[in-house]
């Protein structure tokens, strides 16, 4: 293969979570209620399939039982979430959400959906798998001038949430699993990086129209398909963030790129896939004496020392043009997938106090000649000769090219590995529920109620509804969207105070650490009515709703405490005279410049009690006198 | 296992289409509609389903159905192949350890995916149970043996008969200790029936089953199988016993004694109950912990393997209809057992039929639909008349062992036995004190 016509492709995978009222197989609902009070443990065992496996890294990962903990709360999680009963019919609604995203991506609903079973025993399901099903194929995204195709739209359960995590065991949380999620996967198209990150944002509000998407931290996750070379697609997980996206694919294409050059000098230095043999030895004898740490503490604890030979390797196993991208990098988060701390390799020796005599020792027991390297693992003897069996495949790929896998992206832009990339084959039906037909007449009722695009919305707002630029962007991409909706038709208050209030309000609490997520729909709804009536002042909104999620006080009593201290306008001017008495002097001096400070001082005593409109009013009407 | 050259379940429409273009399932397809084309592996259409889909695996794993009358063109791209399947071989397992034999009835204790078509095919030779449980080879030399293949809730007391056969025959094979996949719907039917059958069975008899089935990762039936090879491999212990899980956890596995356990849940690990006492022993992180004094039964072992299905179990409610007892008596059954209310009360309407039962030579045994605690007919007029009548009360003997052990009695004893044997405890199906706490 010629290497210089490599082109970057990316496809991007946007799992979304549908704020439908129920999870996807039952009726449970929600989040919010943490308190935990149900746990139990479990052991995931790998299923056999019918084909043997012959990636090891595959096979170990299929081998690893681990203990997993749940922890559940029996208000947001029931006996089907704890695999203790058979899934219930899938959520009509959320089948509607994902219908009508479809539609609006021009994708075709197949006629008959069969939800899947596909593995994972991560632990994440409780199960041992994920429910999944295809809804719709094909299709496109616009975006400007671009199109973007779509391969398939599917719904699926989301994962429990990781509590923590360590070699032998994990625990999750029950009360994310099986909210529904959508996942549209975009075919991987010519990477131009400002145009990535516009994608994902049109694609995500694309789904806001419908009003009936989640909002929130992790309630949106992008998963990156990126190849360079056409053939083997390397899957990022999990990315949250967007900015992060064009960080990660050019640190990929960086990667990718690197290998590609480490094939080629490998053919250069005459190796072919056919003749690499990575001879291996036990070299714990050579370290009888060393000074390595590491190894000692190794061999103390009975560990074993084990040398790979790195054919033709010289050089090439810390060759980066571009940081993060060595190979080294990525053998030593492979022997981390099964257990170990990292490696040691001939390029980076002597160092870490191993010496030239200990290396040149190595050299000949795994009689290296000039052009060639060596790799060290030291640990436990248990998965040793699994995890050698994997670097030698590892350094074997590099004559073959970019190796197919699923990897996770880092803090800081970079992607480690993970593990092997799944098959497609790892897929079997659901048998415990039946197969849904989408009949026509569901069909056309869903078309006939397409939510408006994005532009139109946003139009919608500003000039029909009154809302300026900022709050109709920030309305439209908040959780409140459809509450919002719903108040401007219902209740009689401007568009754009209630706007404010479910935007910049709520963030401003929620940046002072307020939990807003306790607050209901219900009881915002209620606090407007309040205002409306005129019982209590617009800017009491703020500390009422701060109240409701601080205290454990009823929204009723809340709601009288404020309107039994409501001010009278006698109230009101008796304590603006106050304060302009205390401030004569100021006032003497500044004249009417001083009205600021009066402002302030009297808001200090008023604020969430009297309109400032009002407080302003009174100020100046009493300064004249 | 699906054949890949049968065009199982397809009908009308889609067998029409498929065999014009001769299509096998398995084959890799390509199907046109007027809006789409879609390729992936002809999959079998299950029988349930009579509407005209033709179903596929697309090349990304997922299945979708598509209506046959919507397709504008079909037609194979490539024929598909039978999976190769290599079995595992035998791992080395020491002779010292126990020998163990796992007998199948047609529940499933392990199971493997053909992920081309979706099938779970299921796994018992000792070579694949070794493999799907590893930990196995550990404890036992297991040997195994299919005798049915028939979901529990087919089964029938034919079918107890010849397990018990196969149990004796694997006694006399010299196995230490015997495993019985079973399903779970009649498990606890079948245990009792054992429990009688083969009193004083020499060797630990272990029936054992999944609530959850054995493709899923998270399947009970690993832990289950393993605590009952180890129990099974236990000296101290003999008789039967069904091991399952104490908690919906994977931390430990009841021991509930034959007859006195009870299925109490559809679908949870924890469905089976032992009933008015303890389960008899726990298994723990691999170490078998006695709860209750089971001290090693050397009576002569007789087995008594008949069963006469010709008899009733009746649950009392309000509006019952008296005639059903009659019914039952014109239907030449043998006996009665009557599930009644509380201390072991029926409607008094219903004495007369239940005299003409008892004066036509049935035996009328009475249990409480209470399941917890013991009839006792001598407090309320109500379970006075009954005893005046003849009915036998049965204690706390549940309402099923109480059926099973009749069906029992009229297979292997005399008519004019029936009540004696039905009063004596020969199972641990009646307890002697209702303790504490249960």
């Amino acid at each position: 293969m010629e290497d210089n016509n490599n082109e970057l492709k990316v496809g991007l995978e946007i799992h979304q979570q549908l704020s439908s009222s129920t999870k996807l197989f039952c009726k449970c609902n929600g989040f919010n209620q943490l308190e935990n009070e149900i746990y139990f443990k479990r052991i995931l065992r790998p299923t056999q399939s019918e084909l043997g496996e012959t990636d090891p890294a595959a096979l170990f990962e299929s081998k690893k039982s681990k203990l997993m903990n749940y922890k559940a709360n029996i208000n947001t999680s029931c006996l089907v979430e704890a695999d203790e009963e058979p899934p219930h019919e899938m959520s009509e609604e959320a089948l509607d959400i994902a219908l009508t995203i479809s539609y609006l991506l021009k994708s075709e609903p197949v006629d008959e959906i069969h939800v899947m079973r596909k593995l994972v025993i991560d632990g994440s399901n409780t199960t041992g798998f994920q429910r999944t099903v295809i809804i719709a194929t094909g299709g496109e995204l616009q975006v400007n001038n671009l199109k973007i195709p779509v391969l398939s739209i599917s719904l699926e359960e989301d994962a429990s949430r990781i509590i923590s995590k360590n070699r032998d065991q994990s625990t999750y949380s029950l009360d994310r699993l099986s909210i529904p999620l959508i996942e549209i996967t975009l075919a991987p198209v010519k990477f131009k990086k400002e145009e990535t990150e516009k994608i994902a944002l049109a694609l995500g509000r694309l789904m806001r129209t419908t009003g009936k998407v989640a909002r929130g931290i992790g309630t949106i996750r992008q998963d990156v398909n990126i190849s360079i070379d056409g053939k083997n697609i390397i899957e990022v997980k999990g990315v949250q963030q967007l900015d992060m996206l064009t960080n990660i694919i050019e640190f990929e294409n960086q990667r990718q790129i690197n290998l590609l050059k480490i094939k080629k000098i490998l053919l250069g230095r005459g190796m072919t896939e056919n003749n690499f043999k990575a001879e291996t030895a036990d070299i714990s004898n050579i370290f009888n004496n060393t000074d390595c740490k590491l190894i000692k503490t190794v061999l103390s604890n009975k560990g074993k020392v084990m040398a790979i030979k790195a054919q033709k390797f010289r050089g090439l196993i810390k060759k980066e043009d571009y940081e993060g991208t060595r190979l080294g990098r990525d053998i030593s988060s492979l022997v981390k997938f099964f257990g170990y701390g990292g490696i040691f390799h001939s390029d980076e020796l002597p160092n870490y106090g191993i010496t030239e005599n200990e290396i040149n020792k190595i050299s000949i027991k795994i009689k290296n000649e000039s052009d060639d390297g060596f790799i060290i693992l030291a640990g436990n003897k248990e998965n040793m000769n699994i995890t050698v069996k994997s670097i030698q495949n590892r350094l074997c790929q590099c004559i073959i090219g970019i190796p197919a896998e699923t990897r996770t992206p880092t803090e800081d832009g970079k992607t480690n590995y993970m593990r092997p990339r799944p098959g497609s084959a790892r897929m079997y039906p659901e048998t415990d529920i039946i197969p849904v037909k989408i009949t026509d007449d569901k069909k056309l009722k869903i078309k006939k109620i397409l939510p408006q695009t994005y532009e139109e919305q946003i139009n919608n707002y500003k000039n029909n509804i009154g809302l300026n630029d900022k709050l109709s962007i920030q309305i439209f991409d908040s959780k409140y969207k459809t509450l919002f909706e719903k108040l401007i038709k219902n209740i009689d208050l401007p568009a754009n105070f209630i706007a404010a209030q479910l935007t910049e309000t709520l963030i401003n609490l929620s940046r002072n650490n307020v939990n807003i997520n306790k607050i209901t729909n219900n009881e915002l709804e209620e606090i407007f009515r309040e205002i409306e009536k005129g019982v209590i002042a617009k800017e009491s909104f703020e500390k009422i709703v701060e109240d409701i999620c601080e205290s454990d006080h009823d929204i009723n009593n809340i709601i009288n405490e404020m309107k039994s201290s409501k001010l009278s306008e006698k109230d009101i001017e008796k304590i603006i005279l106050e304060i302009i008495d205390a401030k004569k002097e100021i006032i003497n001096e500044k004249g009417e410049k001083s009205f600021s400070i009066l402002m302030g001082e009297a808001m200090k005593q008023l604020r969430g009690k009297v309109d400032g409109k009002i407080v302003s009013d009174k100020i100046k009407k009493l300064l004249k006198k | 296992m699906i054949k890949l050259s049968e065009l199982s379940g397809y009908k009308d429409k889609s067998l029409e289409l498929l065999s014009s273009a001769g299509i096998k399932i398995g084959d890799f397809i390509k199907i046109n509609t007027k809006t789409t084309e879609y390729l992936g592996n002809l999959l079998p259409r299950y029988e349930y389903s009579n509407e005209n889909y033709i179903v596929i695996k697309l090349t990304n794993g997922y299945n979708i159905g598509i209506d046959s009358k919507k397709i504008t063109d079909i037609g194979k791209i490539k024929s598909g192949e039978e999976p190769k399947f290599k079995p595992p071989s035998k791992p080395n397992v020491k002779d010292s350890l126990p020998k163990i034999a796992i007998l199948g009835t047609g529940g499933t204790i392990a199971s493997r995916i053909d992920y081309k078509t979706g099938a779970v095919n299921p796994a018992f030779s000792a070579e694949e149970l070794y493999s799907i449980i590893p930990e196995l080879a550990s404890y036992a030399n297991i040997n195994t043996e299919l005798i049915s293949n028939i979901a529990s809730e087919q089964m029938n007391p034919e079918d107890w008969k010849n397990i018990a056969n196969k149990v004796i025959e694997k006694i006399k094979e010299e196995n230490q200790g015997i495993i019985i996949g079973h399903g779970t719907d009649t498990m606890a039917y079948t245990s009792a029936a054992l429990s009688f059958a083969l009193t004083n069975c020499p060797i630990p008899v272990i029936l054992t089953g999944a609530q959850r089935s054995t493709d899923r990762p998270s399947s009970d039936a690993s832990l289950n199988m393993i605590s009952s090879v180890i129990v099974a491999s236990q000296e101290s212990i003999n008789g039967i016993y069904l091991a399952m899980h104490s908690s919906i956890g994977d931390n430990e596995i009841s021991i509930h004694s034959g007859t006195r356990v009870r299925k109490n849940h559809t679908s949870k690990r924890d469905a089976f109950e032992s009933i008015g006492i303890d389960p008899i022993a726990v298994v723990n992180q691999g170490k078998v912990i006695i709860k209750s004094e089971t001290s090693k039964n050397d009576k002569k072992f007789e087995p008594k393997i008949n069963f006469n299905e010709n008899v009733a179990l009746v649950k009392f409610h309000p509006g019952f209809k008296s005639e059903i007892i009659d019914a039952i008596i014109d239907s030449n059954s043998k006996g009665i057992i009557i599930e009644g209310t509380g201390l072991g009360h029926v409607n008094s309407q219903c004495n007369k039929s239940i005299k003409k039962a008892i004066d036509n030579g049935m035996f009328v045994g009475m249990t409480s639909q209470c399941l917890r605690g013991r009839v006792k007919m001598t407090v309320y007029s109500a379970g006075r008349d009954l005893l005046d009548i003849g009915v036998t009360p049965l204690e706390d003997m549940l309402p099923e062992t109480a059926l099973v052990k009749l069906m029992w009695a009229y297979g292997n004893y005399p008519n004019n036995d029936i009540k004696n044997i039905m009063l004596k405890n020969i199972a641990g199906e009646y307890t002697e004190r209702s303790t504490l706490g249960r």
